[in-house]
Order: structure tokens, then sequence, then C-alpha cells
């Protein structure tokens, strides 16, 4: 059996020893009627001092509140976002923003509806003919093995390519830094 | 609403949040360590007045520390605070001791054994009549004793973390709690007396 001294059962008392120290120690405890005694006597002690609770005033806290608010953020660390969850407002609207520009663009072009979080959706057959006359640039080439099915839309306009592959760039980082807001 | 949000982010991201400008985080930090912090200085101070100030300027101090970066302690968070609030309870002890005059009485010493806490109408206390004796009891604890007993009962440090905050090895740490609990022990067998005081410093 171990001999324990006194700080050995604080430690077990405040839950400050290993799994293994702590399993030994509730062993001895329950066949060691002095180590019993002597760990009583700390736990009646240590449990006649827990309970105490003060609050600060309410005045002192409004005014430690309104004081974070002035302290301006260090430039170098304006960047460091944190990685809890984030405030829905101006993150949400940026993508908002984005999406409707990379659908007002495709729409618009006659190409694709987009559903966020995918890639660019060409549209069906049927629905191609109800939105307006395609772009002179752009062609239609159906695939080899099932054109009717799924239609590969491609153009030759690189200004477009770029314009759309930043947009795309943009809504993914908002949906990777948010991404329970899309 | 905002704060709930935040409520179960860890110390770590609510300061990298509040680092990066999102003052709620700091909120949500100073509720969750408000009354372990003011609880310790109180305790220490035994005034309440004089606790209220010195939790402002220790949680300024804690914003000024965060939002310049100089806060590196990953995931320690409330030693480090319980270690800011300690120096600055000593500073404010060396000063009243300095100049004596600023105040009514002595019994800001932090030495002194017998003071008795300021009551207010704020506490929102256990206020029964067995807190407040146990609360006079830890008065008059040896203030190496009651720093402790203080830190680990109502702070909620470890041993190791009152250790580094004190600069003194684990086992004096546990050391100066056994001797707290023992005389604890001692003052409560001898309800209203000071005399258990000359017993506690042997």
């Amino acid at each position: 059996m171990n001999s324990y001294t006194d700080e050995d059962i604080l430690r077990f008392l405040y839950d400050e020893m290993s799994e293994d120290e702590s399993s030994a120690f509730l062993a001895d405890l329950c066949t060691d009627e002095a180590l019993w005694e002597r760990y009583e006597m700390f736990q009646e002690v240590a449990e006649q001092t827990s309970g105490l609770r003060f609050e600060p005033s309410e005045e002192s806290i409004q005014k430690i509140e309104a004081f974070a608010r002035t302290v301006p953020v260090e430039a170098e660390f304006a960047h460091v976002e944190s990685e809890s969850k984030p405030e829905p407002g101006p993150s949400f609207s940026l993508a908002n923003t984005l999406v409707m520009a990379v659908c007002a663009l495709l729409i618009g072009s006659g190409l694709a509806f987009v559903t966020p979080g995918t890639t660019v959706q060409p549209l069906a057959p049927q629905m191609a003919s109800q939105v307006p006359a395609p772009m002179e640039d752009i062609s239609v080439i159906a695939p080899v093995n099932s054109p009717a099915a799924d239609p590969v839309v491609q153009w030759d306009d690189s200004q477009i390519d770029q314009q759309i592959d930043l947009l795309w760039e943009g809504i993914s980082k908002v949906k990777s830094d948010n991404p329970a807001m899309l | 609403m905002e704060k709930a949000q935040f409520k179960n982010s860890p110390d770590n991201e609510l300061i990298k949040g509040f680092m990066a400008g999102r003052d709620v985080c700091f909120d949500v930090l100073l509720a969750r360590y408000k009354s372990k912090v003011f609880t310790t200085i109180y305790l220490i101070v035994k005034d309440r007045s004089v606790a209220e100030d010195l939790f402002q300027d220790v949680m300024i101090k804690v914003v000024r520390m965060i939002r310049s970066g100089k806060y590196n302690e990953e995931g320690k968070f409330l030693p480090w605070v319980v270690r800011i609030a300690r120096n600055l309870a000593i500073d404010h002890f060396r000063k009243v001791q300095r100049n004596p005059l600023q105040h009514e009485s002595d019994e800001f010493d932090v030495f002194s054994t017998a003071t008795k806490m300021e009551e207010s109408s704020e506490d929102r206390i256990i206020n029964d009549e067995n807190s407040r004796y146990i609360r006079e009891l830890i008065q008059q604890l040896p203030e190496k004793q009651r720093e402790v007993l203080i830190m680990r009962s109502y702070a909620d440090l470890s041993f190791k973390e009152i250790a580094n905050i004190t600069d003194v090895s684990i086992n004096t740490a546990l050391g100066r709690m056994r001797y707290a609990l023992l005389n604890l022990r001692k003052l409560a067998r001898q309800p209203g007396s000071i005399q258990g005081y000359e017993q506690l410093h042997r």
C-alpha cells in the first residue's frame, strides 16, 4: 500500500491526479481507514470554503464593455479572423452579391442557371429556348456520346472566362470563410 | 443574441475574434470569467469599491494587451488574467503602504488578519451565516496561504497554474494549500476567536 502525503490527498481532492494515480488512490482510500480519515478531514474543510461567489457591479461591466469598443484594432491583426462562428450580416450580403453577379452574367448571356455550391449548370434543352438568343461568339457543341442529355456549353470569350473565374474565386472564398451562410 | 452565438466558443477563438475586431467576443470572455476574477480580487483586497476599481483596471489592461497582440498564452486565459489581478492588487497595497493617509484606515493592509469585508446590496452571494463565517476565517489566513486557497477554490486555477503565477514550485503551492486548510480547520474550532491567529503562523 502506498503512503500518501497530504499533498497527494489534495491533488486527488482537486482532481489533479492522472487517471492511473487517481484509480490507485481511490482503491487505497477504500481499504485504508487512516487515509480515509485524513482525506475526509481535508474534504470537509475544502467543501466549506467553496460556494463563495461575488459579482462585479453591472456598472463596472458596462464600463469595461464600453472601453473595449474604444480600443482600435491593430492593423496587423485586423486580418486575423476568428475561427468561431461569424456574424451573418456583411458576409451574407457579399456572398449574395457575388452569386447574383454570376447569375446575371450567365443568365444574361443565355448560358446557364447557377446553383451556389455547384459548378455552372448548362440549361436543359427545353429551357434553352426560353432564354434570349445566345451571344454570337458562343457555340454549343454537343458531346459525342449523349448530345441531348448533357450538352457541353462552350464559348470563346476569354474575358467572360476571366470574369467568371474571378467571381467564383470570390464566392469560394466567401463560402469557405462562412460555410453556414450558403 | 450575438453573445449566445459565441457562448460555447473556446477562449482562444474568442481572443482571436476580439483581436480581429469582434467586440462581442470580449463580452463573452468577460461574462465567462467575471465572477472568478472579481471574487479573487475581492477576497484579496476585502473592500468592494477597491475590488470594483481593480477589476476594471484588470480588464482594461486585458483589453489593451489583447488588442495590441501582447497576449500569447494560448489556452491559459484565466491564469493570465488572475496573474494581472494579483499584480495589480500587490501594486495597490504598495501604494497604500507608501501613502496611508489617502485612506481612512489601514484596513487595506493585505497582512491584516481580522478585517471585515464590506457588504453591499449588490453582492450576489450565498449570504448565510456560514459563508460569512468562512469568509472571515479566510481573511485570517496568512497572505500566501490565503492567496493559494483563493486561486484554487474560487478562481479554479490548478496548482501548476498557481505555482506559475506565484513563482513557486507546485509542491510549495500544494504545501501552502495544505496549511491553509489545516489552519482554517483550526480556526473553525475556535469560532469568533482571533487568538487562533497566532497558531496559524507556527
